[in-house]
């Protein structure tokens, strides 16, 4: 039984590692898509990650450290990248992406005493999957605060209504700078996570097609929703990566296919809030049915707001007097 | 902290087309001002304007603030809003957040106090910073009498209740200056009726309100001065009452004078 449990273990521990490398990069992605761009720029951040976390590793460094590196450096390419991506639509952003993408592998093959050249970095030994998943874990955290906090609400603002989002005070510049440096932190991560996963580090790895796989499980996991791309990761790239040859013609052909029919007919992903919050609003309208109907009463005790400016106070006081609003 | 506004000699034209000549205007702190006119007189052109939205080819916007006067023309719309300049748009534009509760936090962004890496790693302060957001956006949903819809979908909502959201959500950044921007178009008789008290509502807490708005009777219950364009030009300013009885004022609105009218 043991047996059979350490072989399943070391069967899965690839495909899973794959797995959350593909997530952090969906991440990536969709980190940008928060505002509206839709750009593959992670994966970049990723590349040089990778290579960063390879020659670290190569060096004798700890897989921490690399993982450290990987995030910051990934961090400071993203904000690089929206210095120079913030004069263009987000559409050009987006193109501009694809083309850096495709300078990776002339890049490695140029600078072969870092990259290891056509051949890449092979590590001496395959860290453990563990790495990964704690990757993973870190990227997930980071979403699930970032979702909720006022950069999430900007970040949706600059997406919906860009002249709306300024009349609210959001500068596009620092929040469309935050997002690529988040998605380079992810990006990075990413891509430490599959040169771990892997134990090597090739010109070919980061390349548009694995641009095209973060696109494609960030769509089908919900690019709306912090946990969708992991759930697209655990959907498009688990089972292929149990079945399939890596880089095989039919995952390609599947991976184009599900990204043109998600495109068409699923355009907000299978994990939507929109959906939940629908679902709520008609447990809640089911809630008032079955009950009689009573007037909504606010008799909570009204703080006023710190950093509110003197008419905060007389407007408390007006919404006391007026009993909690016209309704 | 309440704020006043003085306008003087904007104009705008697009593509050579005058939009706005030699306007001026004058909203005195902590009062309801009109800004009054029928379609195409180019209230909402003066709106954009003030907002940093739109650049005048020429004249001056200036910020009163505590006896500081700024001049805010041309300056960037967040830049404006960071100032304590909010405003509501005439077709709401919500931003089609989760909840309206969401819709009306990202009102408070100018008000934040947590960093980023506070917010990432929930620390105390932006963890309080969060908690006063939320109570001061329930507080001013129950204002305009949404206190009961907090967790309902935007979109969900009748056009009159998310005018009120739209309201709400500039009110959360605590403005100096509230700019209303026809917040009465497309509603029925009873919810002006509550725009109306709200507006009341707002001016007794000494909220400076800029009303840019064609409804007559909204001007005339809530304003206590009024300015009224037509064609991109002022042609009446003083009580609502005098304004009017304007005979400018009766025919850009009726296409005669009351006195014609009467005739006919």
């Amino acid at each position: 039984m043991m047996e059979w449990l350490t072989d399943l273990s070391a069967n899965l521990a690839t495909p899973l590692g794959l797995t959350a490398a593909m997530a952090l990069l969906a991440m990536s992605v969709r980190c940008l898509w928060a505002v509206g761009v839709p750009s593959v720029a992670g994966v970049a951040c990723g590349a040089l990650a990778g290579y960063l976390a390879a020659n670290m590793l190569q060096a004798g460094l700890s897989v921490a450290w690399a993982l450290l590196a990987g995030g910051l450096a990934g961090f400071w390419f993203g904000l690089v990248l929206a210095w120079g991506a913030a004069r263009l639509p987000p559409a050009w952003q987006g193109l501009a992406s694809l083309a850096l993408l495709g300078l990776v592998l002339p890049l490695a093959r140029l600078l072969p005493d870092w990259t290891g050249g056509r051949e890449g970095l092979a590590l001496d030994s395959t860290p453990p999957a563990l790495w990964s998943f704690i990757a993973l874990a870190l990227g997930l955290l980071l979403a699930a605060r970032l979702e909720g906090s006022w950069f999430g609400r900007a970040a949706i603002a600059l997406r919906q209504d860009a002249a709306v989002a300024a009349g609210l005070g959001i500068q596009r510049p620092a929040i469309l700078g935050l997002a690529y440096g988040f998605a380079g932190l992810l990006g990075g991560w990413g891509g430490v996570a599959l040169v771990l996963t892997r134990g090597a580090v090739a010109p070919g790895m980061f390349s548009t097609s694995l641009g095209l796989l973060a696109l494609a499980a960030a769509l089908l996991g919900g690019a709306y929703h912090w946990l969708g791309p992991w759930l697209g990761a655990m959907l498009i790239v688990l089972p292929s990566a149990l079945v399939l040859d890596e880089g095989s013609a039919i995952q390609d052909f599947a991976v184009a296919l599900v990204v043109l029919a998600l495109v068409i007919f699923l355009p907000r992903g299978l994990l939507d809030p929109r959906d939940s919050s629908r679902r709520a609003a008609r447990a809640r309208h089911r809630q008032r049915s079955a009950v009689p109907a009573m007037a909504p009463v606010d008799d909570r005790p009204r703080r006023r707001r710190s950093s509110g400016g003197p008419h905060r106070s007389r407007l408390d006081a007006a919404i006391k007097r007026r009993g909690g609003g016209p309704a | 902290m309440t704020a006043g506004l003085e306008i003087s000699g904007i104009s705008k034209a697009f593509d050579g087309e005058r939009a706005l000549e030699d306007v001026a205007l004058t909203v005195p702190a902590g009062s309801v001002t009109g800004l009054m006119g029928p379609n195409g007189s180019g209230k909402s052109v003066l709106v954009d304007i003030i907002t940093g939205q739109t650049r005048p080819d020429a004249g001056r916007v200036q910020l009163l603030t505590e006896g500081d006067r700024q001049e805010i023309g041309g300056l960037p719309a967040e830049t404006i809003a960071g100032l304590g300049v909010a405003r509501c748009w005439a077709d709401v534009r919500l931003l089609g957040m989760a909840s309206v509760l969401d819709e009306v936090l990202v009102g408070a962004y100018t008000l934040r106090q947590a960093s980023i890496l506070g917010s990432m790693l929930g620390l105390g302060a932006a963890r309080r910073d969060q908690r006063e957001s939320l109570e001061n956006c329930r507080q001013l949903l129950n204002l305009v009498g949404l206190g009961a819809r907090t967790q309902s979908r935007p979109d969900a909502l009748s056009h009159g209740e998310r005018a009120r959201v739209g309201i709400a959500r500039a009110l959360a950044s605590d403005p100096g200056l509230l700019i209303l921007d026809g917040p009465a178009n497309g509603l029925a008789a009873e919810e002006v009726a509550l725009l109306t008290d709200l507006i009341l509502g707002l001016k007794a807490a000494g909220v400076t309100v800029l009303l840019a708005e064609r409804n007559m009777k909204m001007i005339a219950d809530c304003c206590d001065s009024v300015v009224v364009l037509n064609a991109g030009r002022r042609i009446a300013a003083g009580s609502p009452a005098d304004c009017f009885a304007t005979a400018a004022v009766q025919r850009a609105y009726f296409g005669a004078t009351a006195a014609g009218i009467a005739a006919c």
